[in-house]
């Protein structure tokens, strides 16, 4: 099984591209299972015609004694098993503490176990805040993660910032910094830009991904580009967006 | 709020479990906690702590540090503790402050191993969960990191699981016990963990047999029957008929090499009832229902172990529960002497103390349910 999360900054086009890779890793015939981990709990909205599904948090909220795994795992398009975490009440309660909850309830309830998925995909809301959005990385859960980033100051920003809190967890066999991912914006001079940000922070560049109006174009269709546009170019780029994602990583 | 005790102390809870399974064996144990946990432990929990030089500490976790998530000052401090104490391990223990803010206490512990090279422990302690769930991981832990798998099994030889003052206090129950056991031919190799070393335990996958004696003690027994194929036998030799009968179901497991978990002993209809550890209370159980013929209930407060559960088993998880079971009109109860205060109308009760519910108010008195004080009182109470 290989556990992969994917972090960066806030609308950098994390739950765009990891829905996406989901699609494609499906299409290429591995079972996945990918975890929104945001309060927005708009991950996994590209693979369910739109809708957002019933959170972790929701569960717990409503029924805490009764919950079964189907109540908090629902097969989107191409089989793909989706589940988001969920957030606290706005304006009151932990997000990240939420985070936690919903991930021990995954663990309480064997869902890697009864999925037994090939690939888990977690998507990360922005920057590492604080320990709740780290828990992906702990022991046990991710072993390697990708974080998007275009050229943008901020998303470079955020990106080294990502992954200095992984190095500073080296010691307690967190996950690995396995690559970045260039979600392009068309700023100047990008792909240096980044390709030097790699270099300080000792990993590569292992997809860049161009700008695409069929992006929007899927999402206004409520599906993925994968999806609804597997022969288009951009399709193909996120297709091989899987395959460097796959020989980027490996099984826990 | 059907979980609210109104009468009852709050039982031991989880750190506490963790801290009296490893206590005596050299580690170095901190509660991650403002200090009122670890109070807590040391004032209420642990009968050996006063004249003791354990190492159990608190981390003394405040607001800006839980705020500004310093865990590098609790990791550079106990590295440092490390370096003046020497320990043979570190016991890390989550409270309610780590568990709200997500301490990572598994991973604190990991970056400790890395640097300092000491076996190092996360537990994932709330302090809202009980005593029992602590001494199991506490256990496990311990066994998976320390005991060493090469080693022939020898016969006649056993080890004791879930041993703690929390269930045994520390007069008389586990000296007799071991006694009973060690009367009829049986040595013991380790025991988990009260009155063994850490060297004990290392060598202690020797035994050809373990006997479970609580059920903090039942996931290590089946953790070393899957890891080194261990048989073991669950129940507490409290007198001589007992440990008879518990060697018997030892000898049968040398043997056969298969696990012996003796069948329920309750009963749909109960004429009797018994409150506490579930292993203690099926032995008791036992006991009664071979000298008296009676009927028997038995309610578990704590951990029950499916295996011996049958009809007449139930948990009892709150206050009101506990009250609910007192007020059936049983001809008598054994319990805690802290539950009888819940029985509306008086009727008979035998008062057995255990430490994690009444604390310190018994933990000096000699246990009333061994040897030939089981049967006086059986006969006394039961029969009559
Ligand atoms: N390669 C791309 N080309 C064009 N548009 C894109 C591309 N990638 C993402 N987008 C668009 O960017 C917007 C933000 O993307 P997305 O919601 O995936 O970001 P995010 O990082 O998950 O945001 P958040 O941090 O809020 O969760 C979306 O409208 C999406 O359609
Ligand atoms: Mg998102």
């Amino acid at each position: 099984m290989r556990k992969i999360a994917v972090y960066g900054k806030g609308g950098i086009g994390k739950s765009t591209t990891t829905a996406n890779l989901s699609a494609a890793l499906s299409r290429m015939g591995y079972k996945v299972m990918q975890i929104g981990c945001d309060p927005k709990s708009d991950s996994t909205s590209g693979l369910n015609g739109g809708k957002e599904i019933p959170t972790v948090l929701d569960a717990i909220r409503e029924m805490p004694d009764r919950i079964s795994l189907e109540d908090i795992v629902f097969e989107g398009a191409g089989g793909v098993l989706c589940v988001e975490a969920g957030g606290p009440t706005p304006g009151i309660g932990c997000a990240g503490r939420g985070i936690i909850t919903a991930f021990e309830k995954l663990e309480e309830l064997n869902a890697y176990e009864v999925y037994r998925p090939d690939i888990v995909l977690y998507d990360v809301l922005g920057d590492v805040v604080c320990g709740g959005f780290a828990m992906p990385v702990r022991g046990g859960y991710a072993r390697d993660v990708f974080i998007v980033t275009s050229g943008e100051k901020m998303a470079l920003f955020a990106a080294r910032n990502i992954a200095t809190a992984l190095s500073n967890f080296k010691n307690r066999g967190y996950a690995r910094l396995a690559g970045l991912i260039l979600n392009s914006r068309n700023v100047r001079n990008e792909a240096d830009l980044v390709k030097a940000l790699a270099d300080e922070i000792g990993t590569s560049v292992v997809k860049v991904l161009s700008r695409s109006p069929m992006v929007q174009q899927a999402e206004d269709m409520n599906g993925t580009v994968v999806d609804l546009f597997p022969e288009s170019s951009m399709g193909e780029e996120y297709m091989d967006l899987a395959r460097k994602v796959l020989e980027g990583s490996s099984d826990v | 709020m059907y979980k609210l005790t109104v009468q009852l102390p709050p039982f031991s809870p989880d750190y506490s479990g963790v801290c009296s399974a490893l206590f005596e064996l050299g580690g170095l144990l901190l509660i991650h906690d403002a200090s009122g946990c670890t109070g807590n432990y040391t004032g209420y929990d642990e009968p050996r702590w006063y004249g003791s030089d354990s190492k159990v500490f608190c981390t003394a976790l405040r607001e800006i540090d839980a705020v500004l998530g310093n865990d590098d000052k609790l990791t550079e401090k106990i590295l440092e503790a490390m370096e003046a104490l020497s320990p043979r391990f570190v016991g890390l223990m989550g409270s309610p402050v780590p568990t709200v803010i997500g301490a990572d206490l598994q991973g604190i512990a990991t970056e400790i191993e890395s640097r300092s090279g000491i076996p190092a422990f996360g537990f994932s302690t709330t302090g809202l969960q009980l005593y029992d769930w602590g001494i199991s991981e506490a256990l496990l832990a311990l066994s998976r990191r320390f005991v060493r798998p090469d080693r022939a099994k020898t016969k006649g030889t056993i080890n004791l699981l879930g041993a703690t003052p929390l269930d045994f206090g520390t007069k008389n129950f586990l000296p007799h016990m071991k006694g009973e056991l060690e009367a009829r031919g049986l040595e013991v190799s380790a025991c988990f963990a009260m009155g063994s070393s850490l060297d004990d335990i290392a060598e202690s996958a020797s035994a050809s047999v373990n006997v479970v004696l609580s059920a903090g003690g039942y996931g290590l027994a089946r953790y070393l029957f899957s890891r080194f194929g261990t048989p073991f036998v669950v129940g507490q030799p409290l007198d001589g008929i007992l440990a008879d009968d518990l060697c018997l179901m030892i000898d049968r497991a040398e043997r056969t090499g298969e696990s012996q978990i003796p069948g329920p002993a309750s009963s749909e209809n109960g004429e009797v009832l018994l409150i506490g550890e579930h292993v203690t209370m099926h032995s008791l159980a036992r006991r009664i229902v071979m000298e008296s013929g009676k009927t028997v209930h038995i309610g578990c407060p704590f951990r029950r172990i499916g295996e011996i559960s049958g009809p007449g088993t139930f948990d009892l998880p709150s206050e009101q529960s506990i009250a609910e079971s007192l007020s059936r009109g049983y001809g008598s109860v054994f319990g805690d002497p802290l539950y009888r205060g819940l029985m509306k109308d008086g009727g008979n009760y035998v008062e057995i103390p255990h430490v994690a519910v009444s604390s310190k108010l018994y933990w000096n008195d000699p246990s009333p349910i061994l040897g030939d004080g089981l049967s006086h009182l059986l006969k006394g109470v039961v029969l009559s």
